[in-house]
């Protein structure tokens, strides 16, 4: 008990090694994702260089040369974007420590509402159906976006749902999001809630379930908590693999159509017998 | 023009490669040598590069590689008249590793062309993702 209050506790959550890890993310951010605030005086136009792509000047979009000069920091306020992610911190802690009592697995669930309805609230959500804004990707898309496979897919090196897990389960809108968080944000109702199934109606993230209408909801089945890996190993080879096939197949229909033996395993393997 | 072009520099060829036929550019005595020195060229020149990309250890693997030649070609057929912009395409090819080049990742993503709209509900995504990841840690602990 003593543990759970001093992991809750907001200064241990959001201590000093993770203050430095979002101090240079703002860094890195700054240098390579934000442009140069320079506008033209007279035309008007902007720089749109980072401050890493810097080394010619301003430049335009077109790659046209605007104006001599070093990068122009633009008017974005990193200790205050600090000073919010600890107060969310501390709000978030408060609510679960008010809301809810000391079952772990309902604190996750309910920080993981929380999360949810945050990820709603993001005043301009146009960002997560593109990529980037480059104007040649809007272009691209025009013309070749009706072609399967062309597409420009949205690549992330981390899920954008915890910002912490792999990215591993790729919903029908095209967003990637780690196991723990096609867990914790399944919405399956209660008479759907089935261990070893999560089911998504909606993208987590950019609340996508209108394009693509067939593959909504999104339904994955995993291994539960509790199980083992089921492994079928058909071993032999030639003639005495296909006497085992033989008999599974004769099994099978004796059992009946709903019950296809290959759902029961999660590996399949043998000696020509088996892929 | 040729003494303009040789003012700055040594020697100058055009290399041309005819779509159709060879017609009125030349017969295959001239186009084929023309056609060897392009590769010769082009050969010489991708050395240089791997040479000096693996000197700075900025050699890419192969799949950094299908990034590239997939942003590359997608720009070209899409017919802008945008450069092709090589430093975000740098950020495609090296994905971050650490807890902040992801923090980072996201908010370039989240705060592309609306920083202001986007400042406070960025500040606290990051916050809950933070929580979730020590309950998270807690529960395995």
């Amino acid at each position: 008990m003593c543990r759970r209050l001093d992991l809750l506790h907001p200064s241990v959550v959001f201590n000093k090694e993770l203050k430095e890890t979002c101090r240079r993310a703002l860094d890195q951010f700054l240098s390579n994702s934000q442009p140069c605030a320079y506008i033209h005086p007279e035309t008007g136009e902007k720089c749109v260089n980072t401050k890493t792509g810097h080394a010619k000047g301003h430049q335009v979009a077109g790659g046209s040369f605007l104006a001599e000069g070093n990068f122009v920091d633009g008017s974005f306020d990193s200790s205050r974007f600090l000073e919010l992610i600890d107060s969310t911190v501390f709000n978030t802690l408060k609510a679960i420590n008010e809301h809810v009592d000391s079952n772990r697995e309902e604190r996750r669930q309910y920080a993981a509402r929380l999360h949810r309805s945050r990820l709603k609230f993001i005043p301009d959500q146009s960002f997560w159906t593109e990529s980037f804004t480059a104007w040649w990707i809007v272009l691209f898309k025009k013309r070749f976006g009706h072609i399967s496979g062309a597409s420009l897919t949205i690549r992330a090196s981390v899920c954008y749902a915890c910002l912490f897990g792999r990215p591993e389960y790729t919903l029908p809108c095209g967003h990637v999001i780690c196991f723990d968080c096609l867990r914790e944000f399944d919405q399956s109702s209660s008479s759907e809630m089935y261990p070893g199934v999560a089911i998504h109606e909606e993208c987590v993230l950019c609340s996508s379930r209108d394009e693509r209408e067939d593959m909504w909801p999104y339904r994955v089945e995993y291994r539960p908590d509790l199980s083992g890996i089921r492994v079928l190993s058909l071993d032999g080879g030639g003639v005495k693999g296909i006497i085992q096939l033989s008999i599974f197949q004769r099994l099978e229909r004796l059992v009946g159509p709903d019950m296809p033996f290959g759902e029961f395993f999660d590996l399949m393997v043998g000696t020509s017998a088996s892929k | 023009m040729k003494d303009l072009l040789l003012r700055n520099f040594s020697s100058v060829y055009v290399h041309y490669i005819p779509l159709d036929g060879f017609q009125s550019l030349g017969n295959s005595g001239v186009i084929i040598p023309q056609t060897s020195r392009l590769a010769q060229r082009i050969r010489k020149d991708a050395e240089r590069v791997q040479t000096k990309r693996a000197e700075t250890w900025t050699l890419l693997d192969a799949k950094q590689l299908s990034i590239v030649f997939d942003y590359a070609f997608k720009h070209l057929a899409s017919g802008s008249d945008e450069p092709f912009d090589f430093s975000q395409c740098r950020q495609q090819i090296s994905p971050p590793v650490s807890a902040d080049g992801h923090f980072a990742e996201f908010l370039g993503r989240c705060m592309h062309g609306s920083v202001d709209d986007n400042f406070e509900a960025a500040a606290s995504i990051v916050g809950s993702c933070i929580v979730r990841n020590s309950l998270k840690l807690e529960g395995s602990g």
